[in-house]
């Protein structure tokens, strides 16, 4: 029985190795290939040419929506400037307007009275009425004017003596009116060369919210203290 | 040499997707692929689809081929894969095919002579398997696999490989010693060259 085993073995190992190189090279006649199988490896290249196109024309659509943009964003500047000029000119004329109301009822009438000022130097009257260092500015006007170095101040003048010629009959007030003109016209060089921004001239409203934020506290803590003690 | 240089050339263009090289090496050895083929499957158009399937797979994923392997080798490996899984597909519509009529006495290893077959008297013999039969022969004689592969693969037990084994053997052996004694019995037919030169 063991021969008959080993010799089944030894045969098939000479079987199967028979049948191995038999049919390791063997051959047959292959059908011919399908499109499909060398187009499947071409879509990946055509979904890639569309791929480029579409970041083409995102490109295209990108580069012409730019100029557009820019102009866009040019004619908005060109908007925004001169808005902003208008806002800068208005937040002066807002903070003139309630400091107008804080000056002496003589000068404002004084500045009233006067119609033939022209629109800046009123403007810069304003100012330099509402800033804080207009009384040293009005104490070194008339210094300027012994002097009589500064031409453009020397034009105020004329402009204050025609003021006065214009209306004769206030001599005193048309005189006051005369300095604060000259003073204005200083305060306004000097608002030219140092530029102060909105900011600096909106720093006065702060100090009146924080004297009002102690009003509102105070009826918050009395009716605590005073109630149980 | 030059054609081992020419080959490690066409994988390169493959592996670059040029559709010409695919052609190309579709063209070399799709016949070899295809016979591979045809002892996986039931019929030339099963062989065809695993051919063509097979191919797809070699074109997508020949970028993972490493030269350290035959790359005859591994397109085979893949050819008979892709057979494994086609069989696998229509195992549930097949009704299971067997063998057992066919004794494996020691009476017929006795009278057994050793044959002399061709390859397509072989190739005859082994389309005449049932199909579980032949997967489990070409994958241990043929493609080397072991016992415990072809179980992996099949989804068998590894005795039911060796057993189909050893009935597809047997089974092949009596073929081709019928096919090899009717060709005995058959006298052949003097040819023109003989007769001239008697």
């Amino acid at each position: 029985m063991k021969e008959y085993e080993v010799h089944g073995l030894e045969s098939d190992a000479a079987f199967d190795e028979r049948c191995r190189s038999l049919l390791e090279g063997r051959a047959l006649e292959a059908p011919a290939p399908s499109d499909e199988l060398f187009a499947s490896n071409r879509r990946p290249l055509g979904l890639r040419l569309v791929g480029v196109a579409a970041v083409l024309l995102m490109a295209t659509g990108v580069f012409l929506t730019l100029p557009d943009g820019e102009a866009a964003t040019r004619e908005a500047e060109t908007v925004m400037d001169p808005s902003a000029n208008d806002q800068t000119v208005e937040r002066e004329a807002i903070l003139a307007e309630p400091e107008a109301s804080e000056v002496p009822a003589e000068i404002s009438m004084e500045s009233t009275e006067v119609p033939s000022l022209p629109a800046e130097p009123s403007a810069a009257e304003a100012t330099a009425k509402s800033s804080p260092t207009n009384p040293k500015l009005e104490s070194a006007a008339p210094a300027s004017n012994e002097e009589g170095l500064d031409p453009l101040s020397l034009d105020a003048q004329e402009e204050g003596v025609m003021d006065v010629d214009a209306h004769p009959g206030n001599l005193e007030n048309s005189e006051i009116s005369s300095d604060d003109a000259e003073g204005a016209l200083e305060d306004a060089l000097l608002e030219n060369d140092q530029t102060i921004p909105v900011q600096e001239q909106a720093e006065p409203e702060e100090p009146n919210s924080e004297t009002e934020a102690p009003v509102l506290r105070l009826p918050l803590t009395l009716p605590t203290g005073g109630g149980n003690n | 040499m030059a054609s081992s240089v020419e080959l490690v050339e066409l994988i390169d263009l493959c592996k670059a997707q040029k559709p010409s090289a695919q052609r190309r090496l579709y063209d070399r050895f799709s016949g070899q692929l295809f016979a591979t083929a045809i002892r996986h499957t039931n019929s030339r158009e099963d062989a065809e689809d695993v051919l063509q399937d097979s191919f797809v797979k070699i074109f997508k994923h020949i970028k993972s081929y490493r030269e350290d392997f035959s790359f005859e080798g591994w397109m085979r490996r893949i050819v008979v894969n892709t057979a494994i899984t086609h069989y696998r597909k229509n195992l549930k519509h097949s009704h299971h095919q067997d063998i057992d009529g066919i004794p494996a006495t020691p009476r017929d290893l006795e009278n057994r002579q050793d044959p002399e077959f061709t390859a397509d008297e072989l190739e005859f013999a082994i389309a005449q398997l049932p199909l579980g039969y032949r997967t489990v022969f070409c994958l241990y004689v043929i493609e080397g696999y072991k016992h415990q592969e072809i179980a992996e693969q099949l989804g068998v037990d590894v005795n039911t490989s060796k057993s189909q084994l050893s009935r597809a053997r047997k089974y092949l052996q009596r073929v081709l010693a019928t096919l090899s004694t009717r060709a005995q019995s058959i006298p052949s037919k003097p040819s023109e060259t003989e007769g001239l030169h008697k």
